[in-house]
C-alpha cells in the first residue's frame, strides 16, 4: 500500500519522514526542485510531502479590473495565481499533484489546529483530485519521534471537516471586509490626487486600532487631580527604614502639610508587631498568551517575535505546539519521562531531580481550555548547537516554568511593624522566605526579595528622621505596548491565538501605530474617526467578537459557514455602499491627513543646531544616499550647510525618544527579520568625527620623521 | 498632490464651522470636535476637584499651573491655551 503523507511545511516533513522510516533514514528527493521524503514502512512506501503554508488563496471570481470595487464574488484558487510574489508555489502544487498519482492512502499531518486542517484539506482536494473525501487525520502535539510515529498508527478515520471549514469561513470573512473597505479607503485617496498610498482596515484590524485610539483620546483628555504623599523614614542602626503613611494619599493640601507639622521631630512608638504566613501558589502552565506576555516581561520580545521562536522549538521537536489556549498538562504527555530530559542539561538537573522524587507528580493548572492541544511544555528533548541565541532563552522560560508547574506552593513570613505618634500611625513592612517552593524553580523570572524589619521590640521608642508631604497627580492610562493591546484583544475575543500577533505588526506596518509604547499616527486617528462616523459597525469590538463566537459554532458544528457568510454580508453591503456614495468626501479628508503625515515622517522635531530652521530626511540626488539635512539648499535660499549620517539600508523611523546624551532626536532603521537600530545621528556622527581624528592623529605620527 | 503649507480645510474651518481649536467637525450642539469637547468636559471637573485640594485656587492660576504639568493630555493644553486668550468664555458656552 502506498501511502503520501501532507505537512505543513518542509521542515515539519523532514521530522514526520525520520518518525516514519524504519531506519530513521528517510531518502530526500526532488520532484521539479521540490523537495518530498520517500520512507520504508511496514505497510509499504510512505511519501512525505509538504506545502508551504497556504497553497490556496482567495481570488476574485471572474475579469474584474484590479482595484475595483466592491467585489462580492469570490472563489479559492492556487496562490500563485492570486499573488505575484507567491509564484514558486506553481511548480509546488504540481509537484504534490505528481506525487499524488497511483496513492492508495492520503494523510493530512499539518497541524493540528484551524489553519493547519484548512492547508491540508485543500492540498488534498485540489491537488490530489479530490482526496479529501477519503483522506485521514494525523492528530500530534509534540513533533518527537514517539509521539508523530504514535499518531501515524492511531489515525483519525477522516479529516476536521468542521475544522476546516469555519477556518475556510474566516478567510472568506476577512476577505470580503478587507478588501472591499481597504480597496475604498486607498481609492479615495487616489482619485483626490494624493498619490499612492496603502490603507487597509478589516475585521479584526478596525477595532484593535480603535482600542489604541481610545486610549490616546482618554490620554489627551486628562486632567491630572492632585495629591500629596507622605514620605517619612526612621534611622536604625546605620540604615534608613522608609515608613508607610496609615494614608496612601492625601486629597488636600492642608491635611498633608498638618501631618508633616505634627510629625516633625516626634517620638514614634512601637505599638505592634504583626506577622502572618502568605502562601502562593505555583503559576499555570503556559498558553500562547501568557507566554507572549511573559516573554515581553522578560527579554522584550513582540508577541510575533515570541511566537515565531516558539514556532521553531516546535519544529526541532523540543516543546509542544505553541498556538494553544490551554493551560492544562494532561498526565499522558508523560511527566516523568519529560522530567528526565531535562535533568540531562546542567542547569535543571538537580531541580528536575528534586522533582522525579515525588513519586505524585501533579501540575497546577489553570481556568482555560482548548480541546486540540494541551498547554505549551518542553518535550525532554534538549536544545543542540544551531539553536539560536532567542530560542534558547524562549526554552529556557518553558522549561523553568514547566518545571514549577508540578512544585510546591511558596511560603513567606509577612510582617508589619506599627509605629505610633500621636494620632497619626505609619508602618514598616518586612517579609522573609520560609519555603521558596516554586519560586525555586522559576529563578531568575521570579522576584522573591526579601526585606528585613528593624530590631524593635514593641513599646519601643525611635526618633523621626525625616517626613515631608510631597505633591503628585494622577496620571492617564499607560498606552498599549504589543503585550498589554495582544491581551485586550483576547479579552475581547478579537481574532485567533495565531492572528492576534500579526494584526499588530499590520498596524505598524501600515503606518497607523509608532513606537513600543503605541501611539496612533494622525492617519490612524483620522482612518478611525472616519469609520466610527460612518460605518461604526466596522470598528465595533462587540460585533467582531459576535463574528467570532459564529465561527466558534461551525467548528462545533452548530451553525454552518453559509449561514454565517449570508450574515456577514448582509451588514457589509449597505455599509460599502454608503462608502462608496462618500468616496470624495473620504478621499479629501484622507489625502489631507495622508499628505501632512508624509511631511512630518520626515521632518524633525530637534531644530538644526547652526541656523534653528527644520531638519529633514533627505535624498541625494547624486548618489541616492539619505541623511539629515535642509531640504532644497541648492535653490540658494538655504545657505546653512548642517548634515548628519543617517543608517542607509531598511525603513526610517523618527522615534519621539530624544538622546540622553545631546538631546537629538532619534532613529530607527528596521530591516526585515533584523532587530530594529535604534541611534542617534548627531552623536554618531560625533564619534565618526572623532574616530577620524584619532586615525589622523595616528598617521601623522607614524609618518612624521624620527 | 496639494504642496505642503496649503491650509486645510480644517485649518479654513477653524472658528467658523468647525471646533474654535482645531476646525475639525464638532460633536453635537457644542463648540469643540468630539476630542476637545471631552478635554473641556473633563478641564472643568478638574477646576472643582483642584479647589477642593488647595481649597482655593484662582481660574487663572490653575491654568498656568495645570499647563505646565506632565500629565496634562495634549488637546487639555490646546484648551487651556484657547480659554487663557478667550477668558469670557469660561462663563457657559464658549461659542
Amino acid at each position: 500500500m502506498k501511502t503520501l503523507v501532507v505537512c505543513e511545511k518542509p521542515d515539519a516533513a523532514a521530522r514526520v519522514a525520520r518518525a516514519l522510516d524504519a531506519h530513521g533514514q528517510p531518502s530526500r528527493e526532488l520532484e521539479n526542485g521540490v523537495p518530498y521524503f520517500q520512507c520504508d514502512t511496514r505497510d509499504g512506501p510512505v511519501i512525505v510531502c509538504s506545502a508551504l503554508g497556504h497553497l490556496y488563496s482567495l481570488g476574485v471570481k471572474g475579469k474584474v479590473p484590479r482595484r475595483f470595487y466592491p467585489v462580492w464574488n469570490y472563489e479559492w484558487r492556487p496562490k500563485h495565481e492570486v499573488e505575484k510574489k507567491s509564484a514558486r508555489l506553481k511548480n509546488w502544487i504540481a509537484a504534490i499533484s505528481r506525487l499524488s498519482k497511483g496513492v492508495d492512502r492520503f494523510v493530512n499531518a499539518t497541524d493540528y489546529d484551524i489553519e493547519g486542517a484548512l492547508v491540508g484539506y485543500q492540498i488534498l482536494k485540489h491537488a490530489c483530485n479530490g482526496a479529501d473525501a477519503k483522506a485521514q487525520r494525523m492528530k500530534f502535539s509534540t513533533m518527537t519521534g514517539s509521539e508523530l510515529k504514535s499518531a501515524y498508527e492511531h489515525l483519525m478515520p477522516h479529516l476536521d471537516f468542521q475544522l476546516a471549514e469555519a477556518g475556510q469561513c474566516r478567510h472568506e470573512l476577512d476577505w470580503l471586509y478587507g478588501i472591499n473597505l481597504s480597496r475604498v479607503l486607498t481609492e479615495s485617496v487616489v482619485k483626490s490626487r494624493a498619490g499612492y498610498v496603502t490603507l487597509t482596515t478589516g475585521r479584526v484590524q478596525g477595532p484593535t486600532l480603535k482600542f489604541v485610539v481610545d486610549r490616546e483620546e482618554e490620554i489627551g483628555g486628562h486632567v491630572p487631580i492632585p495629591f500629596w504623599t507622605i514620605e517619612a523614614s526612621i534611622k536604625r542602626e546605620n540604615r534608613a527604614y522608609s515608613l508607610e503613611y496609615e494614608k496612601d494619599k492625601l486629597t488636600v493640601l492642608r491635611d498633608a502639610e498638618r501631618v508633616v507639622g505634627e510629625c516633625t521631630k516626634s517620638t514614634l512608638t512601637v505599638t505592634d508587631i504583626d506577622s502572618h504566613e502568605t502562601r502562593q501558589s505555583p503559576p499555570f502552565p503556559f498558553d500562547l498568551s501568557t507566554l507572549q506576555s511573559e516573554a515581553y516581561r522578560h527579554y522584550g520580545y513582540s508577541p510575533s517575535r515570541t511566537l515565531a521562536s516558539a514556532q521553531r522549538l516546535y519544529v526541532d521537536a523540543l516543546i509542544s505546539y505553541p498556538r494553544t489556549s490551554s493551560q492544562k498538562l494532561p498526565p499522558d504527555i508523560g511527566y516523568e519521562n519529560i522530567l528526565r530530559g531535562l535533568s540531562g542539561r546542567t542547569e535543571y538537573s538537580s531541580l528536575a531531580g528534586q522533582l522525579l522524587r515525588n513519586p505524585n507528580l501533579r501540575p497546577t493548572y489553570g481556568p482555560k481550555e482548548d480541546p486540540a492541544h494541551p498547554a505549551i511544555y518542553p518535550t525532554g528533548e534538549l536544545p543542540r548547537n544551531g539553536v539560536g541565541y532567542q530560542e534558547l532563552r524562549l526554552f529556557d522560560l518553558i522549561a523553568r516554568r514547566f518545571m514549577a508547574t508540578f512544585a510546591d506552593t511558596s511560603v513567606r513570613l509577612s510582617s508589619r511593624m506599627r509605629l505610633e505618634t500621636g494620632p497619626h500611625k505609619f508602618f514598616l513592612h518586612g517579609s522573609r522566605v520560609l519555603v521558596p517552593g516554586w519560586t525555586e524553580f522559576y529563578r531568575p523570572y521570579v522576584k522573591d526579595e526579601e526585606q528585613e524589619l528593624p530590631n524593635l521590640a514593641k513599646g519601643a521608642t525611635v526618633q523621626m528622621s525625616s517626613i515631608k508631604a510631597l505633591e503628585k497627580f494622577t496620571e492617564p492610562p499607560p498606552r498599549y505596548n504589543p503585550s498589554s493591546l495582544l491581551r485586550k484583544m483576547e479579552e475581547e475575543n478579537l481574532g485567533t491565538k495565531a492572528t492576534r500577533a500579526d494584526i499588530i505588526e499590520v498596524l505598524y506596518r501600515r503606518n497607523y501605530l509608532k513606537d513600543q509604547r503605541m501611539q496612533p499616527t494622525p492617519l490612524a486617528l483620522k482612518v478611525t474617526s472616519l469609520l466610527e462616523k460612518y460605518c461604526p459597525l466596522i470598528v465595533d469590538a462587540a460585533f467582531t467578537s459576535k463574528l467570532e463566537g459564529l465561527m466558534d459554532e461551525i467548528e462545533a458544528g452548530k451553525t454552518s459557514r453559509r449561514t454565517v457568510l449570508v450574515e456577514a454580508l448582509d451588514h457589509i453591503r449597505p455599509v460599502m455602499l454608503d462608502l462608496i456614495s462618500r468616496e470624495s468626501e473620504l478621499g479629501g479628508v484622507l489625502a489631507e491627513t495622508v499628505t501632512a503625515q508624509r511631511a512630518m515622517d520626515v521632518t524633525f522635531e530637534t531644530s538644526c543646531p547652526e541656523c534653528g530652521s527644520q531638519l529633514k530626511i533627505v535624498k541625494s540626488r547624486k548618489t541616492g544616499k539619505r541623511f539629515v539635512g535642509h531640504a532644497g539648499p541648492w535653490d540658494g535660499t538655504h545657505k546653512c550647510n548642517f548634515i548628519l549620517p543617517l543608517p542607509q539600508f531598511g525603513t526610517l523611523t523618527l522615534l519621539a525618544k530624544r538622546c540622553s546624551v545631546c538631546g537629538f532626536q532619534m532613529v530607527q532603521a528596521k530591516s526585515p527579520g533584523r532587530r530594529p537600530l535604534v541611534s542617534c545621528p548627531r552623536c554618531y556622527a560625533e564619534k565618526m568625527r572623532a574616530g577620524r581624528a584619532v586615525e589622523k592623529r595616528a598617521v601623522e605620527v607614524t609618518s612624521s620623521p624620527a | 498632490m496639494k504642496p505642503l503649507g496649503t491650509p486645510t480645510h480644517e485649518l479654513i474651518n477653524k472658528g467658523r464651522n468647525g471646533c474654535v481649536v482645531c476646525g475639525s467637525e464638532l460633536a453635537s450642539d457644542r463648540a469643540f470636535c468630539r476630542s476637545h469637547g471631552r478635554a473641556e468636559r473633563n478641564l472643568r471637573s478638574g477646576y472643582d476637584a483642584w479647589n477642593r485640594a488647595y481649597e482655593s485656587i484662582s481660574l487663572e492660576n490653575y491654568l498656568v499651573r495645570l499647563a505646565k504639568v506632565s500629565e496634562t493630555g495634549a488637546e487639555v493644553k490646546e484648551i487651556i491655551r484657547y480659554f487663557q486668550a478667550n477668558p469670557d468664555k469660561w462663563k457657559g458656552n464658549p461659542t
